[in-house]
């Protein structure tokens, strides 16, 4: 039988792919199994690495510095160090166990950490080319309070990664407190509000400290930095940022301006009304409506020419917390007002507040 | 003589033409997969270390609305419901939109839930059907975060407008109700709205898992199962190509174009700045997509369309032919609809990624697909019964074909083994060996046919529309 050319390279491509297929399908199956007996193979590894631990920790003799047996553990911890596999199980294991115990235990696993030579692998991942590793790297070190590599990691705060940049501020504030915060003089990088949301869940943690000067930083040339510690001001009630704060109101970043407005809001600053007020027509419907929020809050009757403007308002919110503050405030002046308009999300509100809503 | 110089030269022109299809079409894929594996080790580099437990207890985490629209959804829905219930996020509440069920679902919940009609305003953002019994909330504390609306139908799309004017939320939580999430869905997937400051994420696109025979039990998976029935096999293995290396890829070149209507995270304010979902067409996951793309597009404000390749999100398939064949008609005349409302950005370079590569690529290979697929085969066809062609070349040609497309396959279950290894029984590895094997036989016929048939409604059944899905209940699997 003789084949065209044109065959002759079809049924080429279906051998190869054929002989690939095969090999996939074998593959695949020690895959699975491999898959099958590693995931078997950690979990028996892991309880035998938390065995050790609770031993290690519990076999302490008071006036030695280090028992016979914790010696035994030791050696056995550096033995599984050699395997990758290994050693990801053990640091995880450190990890999951620091969390679970309190006191002396924490010392004890932190010291145990450095002396089987976790702490070294950690540093040298801090010199990785890949910056996942970099990012592992400065976990490791921040949930083993290693404080003395903080020039290595001071160096990583503009790290072009996010992940490993926000590894470090993290690294900072968990292990520095608010001294920690210092980073943020030198950042020239955003924080996302993930970083945000991650930096404040360990701000939360601190004790107050009266010292604190967040004024340096809530004038910082980084918006992102000024939008953070506005965050750390409505957490720790920092009232004494007033002036600041209304300095804020006039920010170039609208971003920083609402947020100001909330923290305004929720301090009820009375002297930013008028601020506002004055300079209503020039901002952005976002801010209008924070406006109306902190209006509800802190609207006396004098207000109430204010609103009235602003009851016919194009923006549904405004309209609505309009006449809604309008009734708290001035009762009187919102009953002489027109109960049915041409306008049918207006006469809805009113329905809504008259009818349904119980001020 | 002259009748056969043009004869012979049409056929070269359909020779030609599927020839560079077919190359076009395989090309495509081998570098789908080649960005997929590339999108899929940054994100598992990324997320690998990622404590999203941070989130939960967070005062500044930002707000999400579940939305869930219901019709006639009795026989699961206290369940489902409390499936959404038990999400674990700080900061979300859960709309159920009752879409004008027939059945007694409103009741239901009512019962399950201590419900009671409350006075509530709505800012009509977005036009929708009238309420019918109104706003819901319960009296009991433990299930303060449930509103349940009850509205005449409108349709799929028109409740989730509905839920859409009811969240006061940042984001938006599309999802269908019989949907079993995992509990840190939430968490996961607003993640990339919160990462990114260079650019606006609009949405966030999670992948859809098939839950016929896991086992669950009050809103929870308790163990992955791989199905008997061979159909609800073959989706599976359909499922695995698609997002784990269709959308993963298409995610790497920011050119989303569809996020499954079963789970999606938007952006609020973008959405009703561009109307909300559009409630004359069936393709609208896909609709508002593109509408939001190309409203960021046009205001030239830099944004992404993210993608979350986690397990999050479970679903039934269908697991009759009937359904089958439904829903992928369904799917089939929605992919038209919205090419043609948006032909604007069909090579317009001013769209972009959009513009230039994700819209040609539906255009070409989703929509047109299926029809040059057919045709091909009539000209095989003809070929055979005209032409002298070899017995060796068909064969040939058919098992180059066949076996190309077991190795995309094989592809994707190999993303999965690495990924997320899913399926872990024993013995599951030579069932999903043989799906590969016979999934050509099985579930492309039927797709193709789907395909081709809600090309013929779209053009000549135009009072189709949505299509029954008869649904047997995720708990009862």
């Amino acid at each position: 039988m003789q084949f065209t050319l044109f065959e002759a390279v079809i049924w080429s491509l279906v051998i190869v792919l054929a002989i690939i297929i095969v090999i996939l399908i074998f593959y695949l199956k020690i895959l699975r199994r491999n898959i099958r007996v590693k995931e078997k193979n950690n979990i028996k590894y892991r309880e035998k690495i938390e065995k050790l631990l609770i031993e290690y920790i519990y076999a302490e003799e008071e006036g030695e510095l280090l028992s016979k047996k914790q010696k035994t553990i030791i050696k056995q911890f550096k033995k599984g160090l050699v395997s990758k596999r290994k050693r990801i199980i053990i640091t995880e294991t450190f990890l999951q166990l620091d969390q679970q115990v309190a006191g002396h235990m924490i010392e004890q696993m932190n010291s145990l950490y450095k002396k089987i030579g976790l702490l070294n692998y950690a540093i040298k991942k801090l010199r990785s080319k890949q910056w996942h590793i970099v990012a592992i790297g400065i976990k490791d070190l921040r949930h083993f309070k290693v404080k003395r590599v903080r020039n290595s990691i001071s160096k990583l705060i503009n790290h072009h990664r996010e992940e490993v940049r926000r590894e470090a501020h993290l690294y900072f504030i968990e292990l520095f407190g608010f001294e920690g915060l210092n980073f943020l003089d030198n950042l020239k990088v955003p924080l996302s509000e993930w970083d945000q949301i991650l930096l404040l869940g360990e701000v939360e943690n601190f004790e107050y400290d009266e010292t604190l000067d967040l004024k340096k930083w809530l004038e910082s040339n980084n918006d992102y930095v000024v939008l953070f510690v506005l965050n750390i001001v409505k957490l720790f009630n920092r009232l004494e940022t007033k002036d600041t704060l209304i300095d804020l109101l006039q920010h170039k970043n609208a971003e920083i301006r609402i947020k100001t407005i909330d923290i305004i809001t929720h301090f009820e600053i009375l002297e930013a009304k008028e601020f506002i007020i004055q300079r209503f027509s020039e901002i952005s419907d976002k801010e209008k409506v924070a406006f109306f929020k902190y209006l509800e809050k802190v609207a006396k009757n004098e207000d109430a020419m204010f609103l009235i403007e602003h009851v016919n308002s194009n923006n549904f919110e405004i309209k609505h917390r309009a006449l809604k503050i309008l009734k708290r405030v001035d009762v009187n002046l919102y009953n002489k007002l027109e109960k049915n308009s041409e306008d049918a999300e207006y006469n809805r509100i009113i329905d809504y507040l008259d009818v349904s809503y119980g001020v | 003589m002259e009748y056969d110089y043009i004869i012979r030269n049409i056929v070269l022109v359909f020779h030609y033409f599927f020839l560079v299809f077919t190359v076009l079409i395989v090309g495509s894929y081998v570098i789908l997969a080649v960005f997929s594996s590339r999108e899929t080790i940054e994100y598992l580099k990324k997320n690998s270390f990622v404590n999203y437990k941070d989130l939960l207890t967070s005062d500044v985490a930002p707000s999400i609305s579940i939305i869930a629209p219901a019709y006639n959804e009795s026989l699961n829905i206290v369940e489902n419901v409390r499936s959404l219930l038990s999400t674990h996020y700080v900061n979300y509440d859960v709309i159920i939109v009752n879409d004008g069920s027939k059945d007694d679902s409103l009741e239901k919940l009512i019962k399950a839930y201590d419900l009671e009609r409350i006075e509530y305003l709505i800012n009509q953002r977005v036009p929708t059907q009238p309420l019918r019994a109104g706003v819901f909330k319960s009296k009991n504390p433990a299930f303060e975060k449930l509103i349940v609306v009850d509205k005449e139908n409108g349709g799929k799309a028109d409740a989730l407008n509905c839920g859409i004017n009811i969240s006061e939320s940042r984001y938006l939580a599309c999802i269908d109700v019989d949907c079993l999430l995992l509990e840190d869905s939430l968490q996961r997937m607003v993640k990339p709205f919160l990462e990114y400051t260079d650019r606006k994420v609009i949405a966030s696109g999670g992948v859809i898992r098939i839950a016929n025979s896991c086992k669950i039990e009050d809103g929870k998976l308790l163990e992955v199962n791989y199905p008997d029935k061979w159909l609800e096999r073959c989706q599976i293995l359909e499922y695995l190509r698609s997002f784990l290396l269709g959308r993963m890829a298409w995610a790497r070149l920011n050119g989303l174009l569809v996020i499954s209507g079963a789970f999606g995270l938007f952006d609020r304010e973008i959405a009703i700045k561009v109307g909300g979902y559009d409630t004359k067409t069936v393709g609208e996951d896909m609709e508002i997509i593109v509408r939001m793309r190309r409203y960021m597009e046009e205001e030239k404000l830099p944004y992404k369309v993210a993608y979350i390749p986690d397990p999050l999100c479970w679903t039934e398939a269908p697991d009759n032919r009937k359904i089958f064949i439904s829903q992928r008609n369904r799917w089939t005349r929605g992919t038209i609809e919205v090419l043609k409302i948006h032909k604007k950005i069909r090579w317009n370079p001013n769209y972009g990624v959009l513009g230039m590569l994700s819209y040609p690529y539906w255009m070409i290979f989703e929509r047109y697909g299926p029809i040059v697929e057919v045709l091909g085969m009539i000209y095989f066809i003809f070929l055979i019964i005209y032409q002298p062609l070899s017995w060796s070349f068909i064969l040939g040609l058919f098992l180059l074909v066949y076996l190309f497309s077991l190795l995309f396959s094989f592809v994707a279950i190999f993303t999965e083994e690495f990924t997320y290894h899913q399926y872990k029984r024993k013995g599951i590895g030579f069932k999903l060996i043989l799906t590969v094997f016979l999934e050509p036989f099985i579930l492309h016929p039927l797709v193709l046919y789907a395909a081709m048939r809600g090309n013929y409604d779209y053009y000549f059944n135009k009072k189709k529309k949505w299509g029954v899905m008869v649904r047997k209940g995720l708990s009862k699997s």
